[in-house]
């Protein structure tokens, strides 16, 4: 027999003012398992937890019943109460007569006081038919992946191996480094990228938690949080990288070149190469669709130079598995395509680059040793028109979206073109300067004023040749005519894009993307790093175009989250998920159709007690469900069951009134 | 024998007699039948739509019904702005049902709107129908060492919604017609900038600077003449000439013709039959540069070992 | 099926059985099944922002609209309430993802089956309510009621009566 005990709130007067409190508590003794029923002012002060803590020991109850506020705002007060009693928590119901009752019928108080009453005999039906239920702990392994080898995925592996936790850093390129190893210097202060980035790529490399695999994907992630397993496709690289001392022998040696993707084509490389020379690891592999000797058997002359016989053309892909804990994905970004601007001449006129491409010649280390160079006639260009929301904010050939940091890196290569071509005039065309951000504006100034770059507000409609010059046709907002410039060098500033190869990722990891390619963040505002799958982070610009300052806070959040998700040896978890009764369980799977979370499988079980026959019943993973309860409402034979909301429970509440 | 329904439009009986008459000959080479149609009438040109939609529709409307009686079902049309209104009335009223019913049964009476024809202009029949392969065969006086900019206009391409061909910003079929006839199209990018033809008669200093610049820049790319597809796009850049010379002080003197001209040329018809009394700026002299000596394409060999270098053993 | 709502000399009369009358201040009882996330939220709101609504609605909370079970709504007629309510996240807005999709095609098909055995359309009704629509909420409830009103008791196919 169930002894039920009520603890009526006068919530001050909140309660008190529009319901007849006593008459309530009242009214609840008569039910029969109720064996006390009190009244106090402040149920979820101290003395009214108290109240119900000596209530429970000396009525020997099975179970509580607060009327009072919204379960949302005290049901774990009072849940703690009632452990703290030594009760199980879970035997627990709140009866919601404040925020239902008392506040939405204030000026009715007789029928405000039967609807109490009527809630109060339903809570007190439904934890009747509670069961005592526990946490569930999911063992956790204490290892990260990291996907991506930009600056996001190397802050986030290096912050959670500063922690001691170990971490896997898969990157799909010959060296980690990512776009930012790409860029000359970075905004708004201007120091050199290579100069802060290699430490840190250097640092991955050394770390004691951290193992780097380079040149390699993801291609399968089983499992739920605390628990994936990912199978990492190792490609085939040609070189041992054990034996490989990195001595550049055959990268000298190779005879055949190939356009350099890490310098956008502007110089070439080898068939054997390091993408640039500060790769970590800094050993070359074998670019295998433009090697003569993997396409034609014909050359080999890299291995005979190398002293260490690292050269193994015979090396196939390789697949291995690491079993993590948590992911980071940190894909980084594409940029956008200009074809389509065809009235620009883009894709005919050479004199024609996009922004990343421009970056790479005014870097020291570039193709063209820092100097900016048009492509048609290798001349040193002295008028540059940089034209800004190339397939940015452009729904008609483009994205809609704002692409963040072009603002910045033009003012930027204004800044740089100036101080590497003294005599040289930069004209920006831009539809709105958005330079927000930590000494922003103050750096478009710099290059607006120091640099005198002219800015001219409009959008470009056409560029046509002239002689050897181009001649850019736009519009001047401000004066409201139109203007040509004649210049000697085009600079598009593409538009940040997801990396086409994000939609497969997400799916393959079971999280989601938005219409452009780029992973969702759980929450727009309140969960910006977490995706809707536990365990599963974002960093930098896989979720959305980033500067580095903001990829980099990202990263360490990410970090952040995976060590408090490692803080303990096991993850804690609401038992309010799904189980499953196999006796009635006929197999039908339509609840593996239904659970958004795919954590319903199906096993073989014997047929009966000892027999060898076998018949599928589903199975339910408590780690990975989140208990929504679809599939308890789908199942035929009512053979699931969601604990805390279970089929008695409710038929419970709604035969009591 | 291709059979093709023929929407000449005004300009072909007026003005751009000179297309209608070429065109008609380079189609009887390319064994194609051409079929006026009956009782056609005006498209509405650049008026109707401004006055109101109905008639903007209707216009065009009555010339699809009375195509679609024919037992052919492609229509080719000359003049690139009935081309335009024509197509984009297709799609209008494909993708409005209820208002063609409406108009259909208000003021057509020769019969109810099917849909059923397919509109090309006469640029993109060729190139799309005849094929350029064909059009080679049957060159019989190659006009190598002619150099020719090709004008496409605003409308022959554009909007890309209802033309549905070629590049709206930088075309090409022109120039690879041209090139099928032994010409060479020039680099030419202000290929479809508006000639501002709707100025034409209430505000001339408007398109004499627009169509100033065209012609100017096409005299840039090194072009003998200008080929177009369109009798509003001829009379602009042809009759402009002399007032823009005499407002600039700047010679031009750039023929403009249409492309059918220099294809019936091609073809062997005598220059008499291209009507060429008929141009404002004289066309002989730049017609006279057929036979030029070609010189060696040197990029395109620069151009191949380039592409060996980026592949191949050094 | 559509049952007229009859009226008679200030007396009300069930929509489904002509013969039961109830007072002119007969009150229903609403069996209201909420969605934790965004309609108990949302009628969490109505209350702190003290938006007064009919007392008639008994609230249960569930964590999904796809947890409901058809057979929660046909207990409820058939016991206690004379009407039921169902509200949950907006289409796209469901904390679990797809949950309210598959509530919103279960409830179709459980009207339809509660028509077809006798019920007037209104006695059951769903809506999307979510943690920002208090406001939305109260004018829900005032509606439901109103029209549970208009409907009179509910007796036919509850179980006493057999």
């Amino acid at each position: 027999m169930a002894r039920v005990g009520v603890f009526v709130c006068y919530c001050g007067a909140n309660i008190a003012d529009f319901i007849d409190v006593p008459a309530v508590v009242e009214e609840a003794k008569k039910i029969k398992e109720v064996k006390i029923s009190v009244l106090y002012k402040y149920m979820c002060s101290d003395p009214g937890q108290g109240m119900i803590r000596d209530a429970i020991v000396q009525n020997r109850l099975t179970s509580v019943v607060v009327a009072a506020c919204s379960p949302r705002m005290h049901e774990k007060t009072f849940r703690k109460a009632l452990s703290d009693a030594g009760m199980n928590p879970y035997m627990l119901e709140v009866a919601n007569i404040r925020e239902h009752s008392s506040w939405v019928h204030q000026k009715d108080k007789k029928a405000a006081t039967e609807k109490a009453n009527d809630l109060i005999r339903m809570a007190i039906a439904k934890s009747i038919a509670n069961e005592q239920l526990h946490e569930i702990s999911v063992p956790v392994t204490k290892r990260a992946l990291v996907i991506g080898g930009g600056i996001a995925g190397i802050q986030a592996a290096l912050d959670i191996a500063d922690a001691r936790i170990p971490v896997t850093l898969v990157e799909k390129s010959p060296s980690i480094g990512g776009r930012m190893a790409q860029l000359d210097e970075t905004f708004p202060t201007l120091d050199c990228s290579q100069c802060i980035l290699t430490p840190k790529m250097v640092d991955v490399a050394s770390h004691p938690y951290i193992e780097l695999i380079p040149y390699s994907e993801v291609i399968e992630l089983d499992g739920y949080v605390g628990n994936y397993k990912a199978k990492i496709k190792k490609k085939a690289s040609y070189v041992d990288f054990s034996s490989c001392t990195g001595c550049g022998a055959c990268t000298q040696k190779c005879p055949v070149k190939v356009p350099n993707e890490f310098n956008m084509n502007i110089d070439k490389r080898k068939a054997i190469y390091t993408p640039f020379p500060q790769a970590v690891p800094n050993k070359p592999v074998i670019d295998a669709t433009h090697c003569t000797m993997l396409l034609k058997g014909k050359c080999g002359i890299c291995a005979k130079v190398c002293e260490k016989g690292s050269i193994n053309f015979k090396m196939v892909d390789e697949v291995i598995e690491r079993e993590v804990g948590a992911v980071v994905i940190a894909t980084g970004y594409d940029l956008w395509d200009p074809k389509p601007y065809e009235e620009y001449g883009v894709g005919r006129y050479k004199d024609i680059i996009t922004s990343l491409e421009f970056e790479r010649m005014v870097s020291a280390s570039g193709p063209t040793n820092g100097v900016p160079i048009r492509p048609s006639d290798g001349k040193v260009p002295k008028n540059v028109v940089f034209i800004k929301c190339i397939g940015s904010r452009d729904e008609a050939k483009g994205i809609e979206y704002c692409s963040k940091i072009c603002c910045m890196y033009t003012a930027k290569h204004a800044i740089l073109l100036h101080h590497k071509v003294h005599d040289s005039h930069a004209y920006i065309f831009y539809m709105d300067i958005r330079a927000a951000g930590k000494g922003y504006e103050e750096f478009v100034k710099r290059a607006q004023v120091e640099t005198a770059a002219t800015y001219l507000r409009g959008r470009v409609s056409k560029i046509y040749k002239k002689g050897d010059k181009l001649m850019v046709r736009g519009e001047d907002a401000q004066i409201g005519q139109v203007v040509e410039v004649e210049a000697d060098l085009v600079v598009l500033a593409t538009a940040v894009i997801a990396p086409k190869d994000n939609p497969s990722l997400a799916r393959l990891l079971g999280v989601s993307y938005d219409k452009y390619g780029y992973m969702s963040e759980a929450h727009p505002k309140l969960r910006p790093v977490e995706t809707a799958k536990a365990g599963i982070f974002l960093a930098g610009c896989t979720q959305a175009p980033k500067d580095i300052p903001d990829t980099v806070a990202q990263a360490s959040a990410c970090a952040a989250k995976v060590c408090g998700l490692f803080a303990g040896d096991t993850l804690k978890k609401d038992p309010m998920v799904s189980t499953i009764n196999n006796e009635f369980c006929s197999g039908c799977q339509n609840c593996v159709k239904v659970c958004p979370y795919q954590a319903i499988v199906t096993e073989e079980i014997p047929l009966g007690h000892g027999s060898k026959e076998l018949r599928t019943v589903a199975k339910i993973n408590e780690g990975v469900c989140q208990g929504c309860g679809s599939c308890v409402a789908i199942c035929r034979s009512m053979a699931i069951n969601l604990a805390g909301f279970t089929d008695p429970q409710i038929i419970n509440e709604i035969v009591a009134i | 024998m291709n059979k093709l329904t023929y929407f000449p439009g005004c300009s072909a009986h007026g003005t751009s007699e000179e297309f209608d008459h070429t065109l008609k000959l380079v189609m009887k080479t390319l064994d194609v039948q051409m079929e006026e149609i009956p009782d056609w009438n005006c498209c509405g040109a650049t008026s109707a739509h401004v006055m109101t939609e109905n008639l903007a529709l209707a216009l065009p409307m009555r010339n699809l019904v009375l195509a679609e009686k024919l037992e052919n079902k492609t229509m080719g049309i000359a003049c690139a702005s009935c081309y335009s209104r024509m197509k984009g009335t297709k799609k209008h009223l494909d993708e409005n049902p209820e208002q063609a019913k409406r108009i259909n049964s208000t003021v057509i009476d020769e019969g109810e709107y099917q849909g059923t024809v397919e509109i090309k202009s006469m640029l993109q029949y060729c190139f799309e129908e005849i094929g350029l392969e064909t059009i080679k065969s049957k060159v019989t006086k190659s006009l190598s060492g002619l150099k020719v900019a090709c004008y496409y206009g605003c409308l022959l391409t554009r909007p890309k919604d209802v033309t549905q061909f070629d590049s709206p910003e930088y075309p090409m079929s022109m120039d690879l017609l041209m090139e099928a006839l032994g010409a060479k199209a020039m680099e030419f990018d202000f290929k479809t900038e508006c000639c501002g033809a709707s100025f034409s008669i209430s505000n001339t200093e408007v398109v004499e600077s627009l169509t100033g610049k065209i012609l100017e820049v096409a005299k840039e790319s090194g072009a003998h003449l200008i080929v177009v597809a369109c009798p509003l796009c001829q009379s602009n850049l042809d009759m402009r000439q002399p007032d823009i010379e005499k407002h600039s002080g700047k010679k031009l003197d750039i023929p403009v013709m249409y492309f059918t001209q220099l294809m019936a040329l091609a073809f062997g018809y005598p220059e008499k039959e291209l009507r060429l009394p008929k141009h404002i700026v004289p066309v002989e002299a730049a017609l006279k540069h057929i036979g030029d000596p070609v010189p060696e394409p040197e990029k395109v060999k620069k151009t191949k070992k380039a592409v060996e270098a980026e592949s191949e053993v050094e | 099926m559509e049952t007229e709502v009859k009226e008679a000399q200030g007396k009300i009369i069930s929509a489904e059985n002509p013969d039961i009358v109830a007072p002119a201040d007969w009150q229903p009882v609403i069996m209201g099944i909420l969605c934790n996330w965004c309609s108990y939220a949302g009628s969490d709101l109505t209350g702190t922002s003290r938006i007064q609504y009919p007392p008639n609605i008994r609230i249960i909370r569930v964590p999904c609209s796809s947890r409901v079970d058809p057979w929660f709504i046909i207990k409820s007629l058939q016991t206690t309430a004379d009407g039921v309510l169902i509200s949950g996240c907006h289409p796209g807005d469901c904390h679990y993802i797809s949950g309210n999709y598959f509530a919103r095609r279960r409830f179709l098909v459980t009207k339809k089956l509660l028509n077809f055995v006798g019920y007037h359309e209104n006695r059951v009704q769903f809506s999307w309510v979510s943690a920002a629509e208090g406001p939305k909420f109260a004018k829900v409830v005032a509606k439901v009621t109103e029209d549970i009103k208009k409907l009179g008791p509910l007796h036919r196919y509850k179980k006493e009566n057999f």
